[in-house]
């Protein structure tokens, strides 16, 4: 479980607050707010750390607490960035994943192998091991980097915009592909998007940034478009 | 296929020091000092001791060295054009060098091949400093060159100021080093240039986790754990080694930092690193190897110093590549 304590978001200045928040394995977590309202800072923070002391616990542990490199094995965050690279076939990209667990040198065990192996199947990426990331349809990408993210086996998933340049067909089987892992694999799955219809229906839960008051609220997914709107975008 | 790729270097590594080692000299017979005379084996032995096996060796340390210091930058910085010639850490050691070399002629001090080994590496590290610094601000790949480049046009007009304030003798000594050479080494360097040289080469090994995942980009790299800040430093005292050791022997040499990583990764069509280190420095000494070849094959005709050669097959490589790029980039 993720706990938030009057935690702030933002770096010189406070783009929001999270009065109280918590996050449970085995939900999806939809996060909404307008360009600039710190919906990327605020997972990044995450991913890198920098809260003040009590404001944000991971399991009951200090968030602040853990190393870099601990966190790592926590959570991963996945962005649309990476857009393949010519010489890095999806294998090695995969392999990238097992990173904070290998020692030295990087060298795969048979154990992370298998790890790799299992995770390809469950995504059906097996026949593309041998294709350059930089050939793969986006819709293969977006599956190599879910893929990835599994691999990397953390309790926590932060997606930041996982369905921009996806067709519509691709996105939905994105998002459903999503929400199956967060239920089977039992992951803290948060998702940054600006597709509010689709996300609703694939998320329990909505986080809204208020920009006004800056603060972030939490609200049932039964919410009606009008009301998530009005909340986001108040002008 | 990497098998078949390690295989065939291996194989054309042993094939092209057998050609230099027996390279005839002269109207000699090939491989002239196993079949010499009683007379002339004492001629042959020292041919073989201080020509032939000093030059080989600088080849193969020097191409090593700067292709993998090649292959760290360009991943590094993300930008396939990177080498440490064309970003200016060559220019870097050049003028520590020109001012260690005239301002030890002031003084009149013997220059160890310590001392001059230190200050290019210095001068390395100094340029490498401020190109890393910039790459820092500027994503562009082409402005990072330019970058690059003013840096080399400083530093000559630089060296040129310090030159018409030196004596004749020193000018002569740093215009012979900055033609490049293979050939000024003298047996007794050797242990040194190659104790430095696997020291540079075990620690570029050891960063080759690290930077498989700096092929997915800086930012990916932080979220995988790699501390972009050590992990900076790390590189540019291995870089900066490397290149300062082979430009404090063998003057810059240009082009080999960046051809020969761009050709393996053409070939080798893999992103893993501990493959590509161990395949750019086979290749690199191949290339040296082909080119200490090229310029006794054209001996007869015509004397060309290494650097030379190396532009003239460097640049026109550049450009295949700059124009093949564009299909994938």
């Amino acid at each position: 479980m993720f706990k938030f304590n009057h935690c702030e978001i933002g770096h010189q200045s406070v783009l929001f607050t999270i009065d109280n928040l918590a996050l449970e394995s085995g939900n999806v977590y939809a996060l909404f707010g307008a360009n600039g309202t710190g919906k990327s800072t605020f997972l990044h923070k995450l991913a890198l750390g920098g809260f003040k002391n009590n404001t944000v616990t991971f399991e009951d542990n200090e968030w602040e607490q853990f190393s870099v490199k601990e966190r790592t094995k926590l959570l991963t965050l996945i962005d649309n960035k990476f857009q393949g690279q010519h010489f890095m076939n999806t294998k090695e990209y995969l392999a990238l994943g097992r990173f904070p667990y290998t020692g030295y040198l990087g060298s795969l065990s048979v154990n992370d192998e298998q790890i790799i192996a299992h995770y390809s199947e469950e995504l059906c990426l097996e026949h593309l091991f041998e294709k350059s990331t930089a050939t793969l349809s986006d819709g293969e990408r977006q599956r190599a980097t879910i893929a990835k993210a599994l691999i990397q086996e953390t309790p926590v998933l932060l997606f930041d915009e996982p369905t921009s340049f996806l067709d519509y067909p691709t996105k939905r089987n994105v998002m459903k592909m999503i929400q199956t892992i967060a239920k089977k694999f039992n992951k803290i799955v948060v998702i940054a998007a600006h597709d509010l219809e689709l996300c609703t229906e694939f998320s329990d839960q909505l986080l809204l940034i208020d920009p006004i008051k800056k603060r972030m609220q939490v609200v049932n997914n039964t919410l009606a478009i009008q009301e998530i709107v009005s909340i986001i975008n108040p002008h | 296929m990497k098998t078949r790729i390690y295989s065939v270097l291996i194989v054309l590594l042993i094939v092209f020091i057998i050609i230099a080692i027996g390279f005839p000299h002269g109207k000699d017979p090939w491989f002239a000092y196993w079949f010499a005379s009683e007379s002339e084996r004492e001629i042959q032995f020292k041919l073989l001791n201080v020509f032939r096996i000093p030059e080989i060796v600088m080849a193969i340390v020097s191409g090593t060295a700067l292709a993998v210091c090649g292959l760290l930058l360009q991943t590094f910085l993300n930008n396939p054009l990177a080498g440490p010639s064309i970003l200016g850490l060559t220019s870097g050691s050049n003028l520590l060098v020109a001012i260690t070399i005239m301002g030890g002629g002031f003084f009149s001090i013997e220059l160890s091949s310590f001392g001059i080994t230190f200050s290019a590496a210095l001068g390395a590290f100094l340029f490498g400093l401020i190109i890393v610094f910039v790459a820092m601000r500027i994503k562009s790949t082409v402005s990072l060159l330019l970058i690059g480049l003013m840096l080399g046009t400083f530093v000559s007009a630089v060296t040129s100021l310090i030159i018409t304030q030196a004596d004749a003798s020193n000018v002569k000594r740093f215009s012979l080093w900055s033609f490049g050479t293979l050939k000024q080494v003298s047996l007794e360097q050797l242990p040194f240039i190659l104790i430095v040289f696997v020291v540079g080469l075990i620690a570029a090994f050891l960063l080759t986790k690290p930077l498989n995942a700096f092929v997915l980009g800086e930012q990916n790299a932080v979220l995988l754990g790699v501390s972009i800040t050590r992990f900076r430093w790390q590189l540019l005292l291995v870089v900066s080694l490397l290149t300062g050791l082979v430009t404090a022997f063998c003057g810059p040499i240009a082009f080999v930092g960046l051809i020969v990583p761009n050709c393996v990764k053409l070939f080798a069509k893999t992103a893993n690193h501990k493959h590509l280190v161990i395949m750019t420095a086979i290749a690199g000494a191949l290339f040296m190897l082909l080119c200490v070849i090229i310029v006794r094959l054209l001996e007869p005709m015509i004397v060309l110093p290494i650097n030379t050669l190396t532009s003239l097959l460097g640049a026109p490589i550049v450009l295949i590549l700059l124009i093949k790029k564009v299909r994938y980039v």
